[in-house]
């Protein structure tokens, strides 16, 4: 999935504009409709709701059809800034508006989404929605032109100002899902409002995007699993907001001078030496330019289980059920994301060291860093938090490692077959934004799709494990051969990508479906 | 009238290493200044920091006289720069680009951007995505240009570039540019190429180490360094004695002495050994460079 995503990103960039923007909104309005339809066939359908819930389509994409329409200079600029951040925006709404309308013909869906949405949606999508239109000028290489055009001031407000807008609506569809308690709602009309106010700040001072966005979430999430606790135990509400709106004027009022420090900061060597090394873009070449990258998906498992500590302490019930759920997505985020990270690299590197060693060799030191980083971090340490808090049972376990071990093999296999080929990958907020929101479509999906498979998994665990345990070993196979092998087919890419992916995510559906059938999982 | 760039005692470090130790120059309204050093010199950083990418640790910048953080829109409005890789939005066409470009100066004349792309022959509707690094730099240059700033900052211009890519940059870039009010339009160029711009410089800087060993103008710097050759019918003699000879090559009786600011006290003492016949040469800027780096 998260190869689908690096790929489906490049695409994006070679989509003209007048192409893209059409087919972004039948991306938004044709699922509605269908939902529209489906209502009416079932003779529930009630105009009031749907025209409320018509309303932030309409808004998004109201900037769009009057940047397309005015020729004015602004409209340019526009125009420029949706294409920027189109595939981010588009899975923050898509992941918002998910919860908002399918709770009549996805019910199990929808009960995913939800609480996963508070989770992941709301924390890692809003925050990459506040540092997307930065990242990604960095990632092109275009951001020194703004900050050098005289208008460089109204450029970054302009910026700011359409990620807040897009945030904005997020939140109120977050605010009108009948489905959110008063806690999520609070919960995520927070997580917006940091968003707006910090994330510039945070990717200035940290000039990456990747780990502006583990700091970004890191730094206010305390406060933000404390919030339901404290609401709950009726400390009003007013001082929760005053807390997080009081962290976000800090951030903000730091924000020019962290600009300035961040762009003063002197780029990474690589870069001098004309290889753009942006995020974690780069692992192959030397030893400890990989630790580094392996590093950062080493820091999302240890974040995971360090955050849960105080909310394990301090925590409810429901604040415990959500910490289940961030350490499970975590753990399997590391597992997704550490072969990308261990072979997604500038081609140069990646040339350099297969010259310099045998592939084999180089095959399996990649492929054990990074199942050593994804053991580690993606399935101890969230498996101990999961196991603490009580929530898992040991089939419960042994599925979820599973899970994680599949994913890791099915996107090492991607990987490794789509580096060979030439490929240049290269991570960015739009491809986190589309990985994630891919995974929960993928999740959702088949979970509906697949519920009567189910059946047979909860009365067959064991064979349904050791099915699941013929794709690891498969993708392997398929990883020597491509990388070692050099067996690859230019020709094959996207038959070959779309049908791994394909399993990737059937594969989830029907674990997600039968861990919830089971109750497993904490819903 | 104020230098139209100013830089006094400026410092850069990295951690513990100086990128940029003590450097001051100051460059004059309609000069074209060369920016010339070893790779890791401290070019970029002080180009960086004087375009207000990248904060001095200590010193200052002045540009048109103006604190450039203090009178931000005022400086950036009146200059252009040109980095070694452009970038562009890649889902954008030349034209898009171009508009877009529009959008963010101040200024902007269509009419130049039209000669430029004419001169240029570049494909209005072709992606940005698939323009070689040629014409990447072609349409960076027009995007530069045609914003009719008083300072074009330069970094690597024509590095990767064909000689016939190169020598249209000069001609019509240059042309272009110092067309209108030429004593109003400075250049600042960083390059290797300097034979590329010999015919260009007015003058120049060599960075060593991030500090200033030679500043000079071009004609200045032509006179100062010289070679001499001097012919010998006897044995050719040891070496001479003079502080201002920077090298010396023999090649059977020729004695080829390569001298700074002693041309006149090395002539004579070539006479006084016994050369029959003595040749006095400049050196281009690019040999004046190898000497002082």
């Amino acid at each position: 999935m998260t190869t689908l995503a690096l790929k489906t990103d490049l695409v994006f960039e070679r989509v003209p504009a007048a192409k893209l923007y059409p087919g972004l909104w039948l991306l938004t309005l044709l699922p509605v409709s269908a939902l529209v339809l489906l209502d009416l066939h079932a003779g529930i359908f009630r105009p009031s709701i749907w025209a409320i819930r018509f309303v932030p389509a309409l808004l998004a994409l109201l900037p769009g059809a009057w940047a397309n329409l005015s020729g004015s200079v602004r409209a340019t600029r526009l125009r420029k800034e949706l294409r920027l951040i189109a595939p981010i925006t588009l899975t923050l709404l898509v992941s918002t508006s998910l919860a908002f309308v399918c709770d009549a013909p996805m019910p199990l869906a929808l009960r995913f989404v939800l609480l996963t949405g508070p989770a992941m949606g709301v924390l890692v999508i809003t925050a990459a929605v506040a540092i997307a239109p930065w990242g990604e000028e960095h990632r092109l290489g275009t951001l020194a032109a703004q900050l050098l055009s005289p208008l460089s001031g109204q450029l970054m407000l302009e910026k700011s100002a359409l990620a807040a807008y897009f945030l904005v609506i997020s939140s109120l569809c977050s605010v009108a899902t009948p489905f959110f308690s008063p806690e999520l709602a609070a919960l995520s009309i927070l997580s917006h409002v940091l968003a707006i106010l910090t994330g510039p700040a945070w990717f200035f001072a940290l000039r990456s995007s990747t780990a502006a966005l583990g700091m970004f979430v890191m730094a206010p999430v305390s406060a933000l699993l404390i919030a339901p606790w404290l609401l709950s135990v009726d400390l009003p509400p007013a001082l929760s907001v005053g807390l997080a709106l009081g962290y976000g004027v800090v951030m903000l009022a730091l924000t020019p001078r962290l600009l300035r420090a961040g762009i003063s900061r002197p780029p990474p060597r690589a870069v001098t030496d004309g290889v753009r090394l942006w995020g974690p873009s780069s692992v192959a070449g030397p030893l400890q330019v990989e630790r580094k990258l392996l590093g950062s998906a080493m820091a999302i498992g240890v974040l995971a289980t360090v955050l849960s500590v105080p909310g394990y302490l301090l925590a409810n019930d429901e604040t415990r059920e959500g910490l289940f759920v961030i350490n499970a997505l975590m753990g399997l985020l590391v597992c997704a994301l550490t072969p990308a990270l261990t072979l997604a690299e500038p081609r140069q590197l990646v040339m350099q060291e297969l010259a310099a060693h045998p592939r084999a060799r180089v095959f399996w030191r990649k492929l054990s860093s990074s199942l050593g980083v994804a053991v580690i971090a993606g399935l101890v340490l969230p498996s101990a938090v999961m196991l603490t808090l009580s929530r898992l049972t040991a089939t419960g376990l042994a599925v979820f490692i599973v899970t994680g071990l599949t994913l890791w093999a099915v996107s090492f296999a991607v990987s490794t077959w789509l580096e060979p080929s030439g490929t240049v990958v290269a991570t960015s907020f739009g491809v986190g934004g589309l990985m994630v929101g891919a995974q929960f479509a993928a999740l959702a999906l088949g979970a509906w799709l697949l519920t009567g498979g189910v059946s047979w998994l909860v009365t067959q665990p064991a064979a349904g494990l050791a099915a699941l345990g013929v794709i690891g070993p498969g993708c392997l196979i398929f990883a020597w051969r491509s990388f070692v092998g050099l067996r690859q087919s230019k020709g094959r890419d996207a038959a070959v990508l779309i049908s791994v992916s394909l399993v990737h995510a059937t594969t989830l559906g029907v674990i997600c479906a039968a861990l919830m059938t089971r109750g497993l999982m904490p819903f | 009238m104020a230098p139209v760039i100013s830089l006094t005692d400026l410092r850069i470090r990295y951690g513990s290493k100086d990128a940029v130790n003590g450097l001051s120059l100051q460059v004059e309204a309609g000069r074209c200044h060369a920016l010339l050093g070893r790779n890791g010199a401290g070019k970029t950083s002080a180009m960086r920091a004087l375009l207000g990418l990248l904060r001095p640790d200590q010193g200052a910048v002045r540009l048109f006289g103006l604190d450039p953080a203090k009178h931000e829109a005022e400086v950036k409005s009146r200059l252009a720069w040109v980095p070694d890789s452009p970038s562009f939005y890649p889902w954008m066409s030349v034209r898009e680009a171009l508009a877009y470009a529009a959008s963010t100066r101040t200024g902007w004349r269509k009419d130049i951007e039209e000669h430029l792309c004419s001169r240029f022959t570049l494909d209005l509707d072709a992606p940005t995505s698939g323009l070689s690094k040629g014409e990447k730099t072609q349409l960076a240059l027009t995007c530069a240009v045609s914003a009719d700033p008083e300072l074009l900052v330069l970094d690597e211009p024509t590095t990767g570039l064909d000689p016939l890519v190169r020598r249209q940059f000069l001609e019509a870039v240059i042309g272009t540019f110092q067309d209108r009010q030429p004593e109003k339009k400075t250049i600042f160029v960083s390059t290797h190429l300097i034979s590329e711009f010999e015919g260009i410089i007015d003058d120049f800087t060599v960075l060593a180490g991030g500090r200033a060993v030679l500043s000079a103008d071009a004609d200045g710097a032509r006179q100062r360094f010289c070679r001499l050759r001097g012919w010998f019918d006897e044995t050719v003699p040891p070496q001479a004695a003079i502080p201002s000879v920077l090298s010396t090559k023999r090649d059977g009786r020729l004695l080829e002495l390569v001298v700074d600011s002693g041309a006149d006290e090395t002539r004579a003492w070539l006479q006084g050994a016994g050369a029959s016949r003595i040749e006095t040469t400049a050196l281009s800027l690019e040999e004046i460079f190898v000497c002082a780096a």
